[in-house]
């Protein structure tokens, strides 16, 4: 915890009034991250003791299935922070506060990684069970490899471009159009022909209920870390944002 | 264990592992900054 405490603790050096609104939201959420990391641990050892021991073998893909309750979930977390940077680029276009530009960009980085486990554990359950690495005709594979391309090149275009308004707002609506492919990802397994298996559906849940289980605590945890990194990284970047304000302000006062 | 249940643990661990990294490094870089800061302002208050 001391880590989130450090980076508090440098509140006391913060004294410049349109800096200090950044400060105090920066303090305020990194304590909440911290005292997020306790459920996180509880529900994280929760979801692992329910992969591997609590939810059965699944019948024809055997232990390889383990896979899916992290897969799902981090995919479930990915979906969730595009959304928090769709959410968070109307904002900032409604209210032009620098606040949501923040929130937006490390909603997209935390939506990133999980995106990238969610690519990189899917083909090491594909070898085995469907014999190749990567099935480049699976809607569903495709679209979830755009989805991380287009936030990719979303960090592309904010480090194009100095910071500022003009930025904000580029990547505000970058993030709001970029989130129309996260309903292409979800119904991909409905609209097009996949081999990508679809155990939930709108009338059935084709699993047993302890792997339903398993999988519900694994999307809790991953959601629980989601919030721990989404705090903590907009923590990051307010306290940065703010403290570039004052380096220009002295800088100003200097020249 | 299988080896490919083994391996989408171990890659699921190592990318949250490599952010954490990439964590504390901005987090480094902010502190050095901050600390730069607070000499350049306290500089400042005993010229004054």
């Amino acid at each position: 915890m001391s880590f989130f405490w450090r980076l508090g603790s440098w509140s006391s050096i913060m004294w410049l009034e349109s800096s200090s609104y950044f400060q105090q939201r920066a303090d305020r959420y990194l304590k909440w991250a911290a005292w997020l990391l306790v459920p996180l641990y509880l529900v994280g050892v929760a979801a692992l003791y329910a992969a591997f021991i609590h939810a059965p073998t699944e019948r024809t893909m055997g232990e390889v299935q383990r896979i899916f309750y992290f897969h799902v979930g981090a995919a479930w977390t990915a979906f969730l922070a595009f959304f928090v940077v769709f959410v968070a680029g109307i904002a900032y276009l409604w209210r032009r506060n620098l606040f949501w530009d923040e929130l937006g960009a490390a909603s997209a980085e935390v939506g990133v990684v999980f995106t990238t486990i969610v690519l990189t554990t899917g083909p090491i359950w594909a070898r085995p069970i469907w014999n190749t690495w990567w099935p480049w005709g699976d809607p569903r594979v495709t679209t979830t490899l755009v989805l991380w391309l287009i936030y990719v090149a979303y960090f592309a275009l904010r480090s194009s471009l100095p910071a500022g308004e003009k930025r904000a707002r580029l990547a505000a609506v970058f993030g709001i159009i970029g989130f129309i492919d996260v309903p292409i990802v979800f119904l991909s397994v409905r609209w097009w022909r996949t081999i990508h298996p679809v155990v939930i559906t709108r009338s059935e849940v084709r699993l047993e209920p302890e792997m339903v289980q398993a999988l519900l605590i694994a999307v809790a945890a991953f959601t629980i870390l989601y919030f721990t990194l989404l705090l903590t990284r907009t923590a990051m970047r307010l306290q940065d944002a703010a403290s570039e304000e004052i380096m220009q302000a002295v800088r100003e006062r200097s020249d | 264990m299988n080896s490919y249940l083994f391996a989408g643990y171990a890659v699921i661990w190592t990318v949250l592992l490599m952010y954490l990294l990439y964590l504390n490094k901005k987090q480094r870089q902010l502190s050095k900054r901050l600390k730069s800061l607070s000499e350049t302002l306290n500089k400042e208050h005993l010229e004054e």
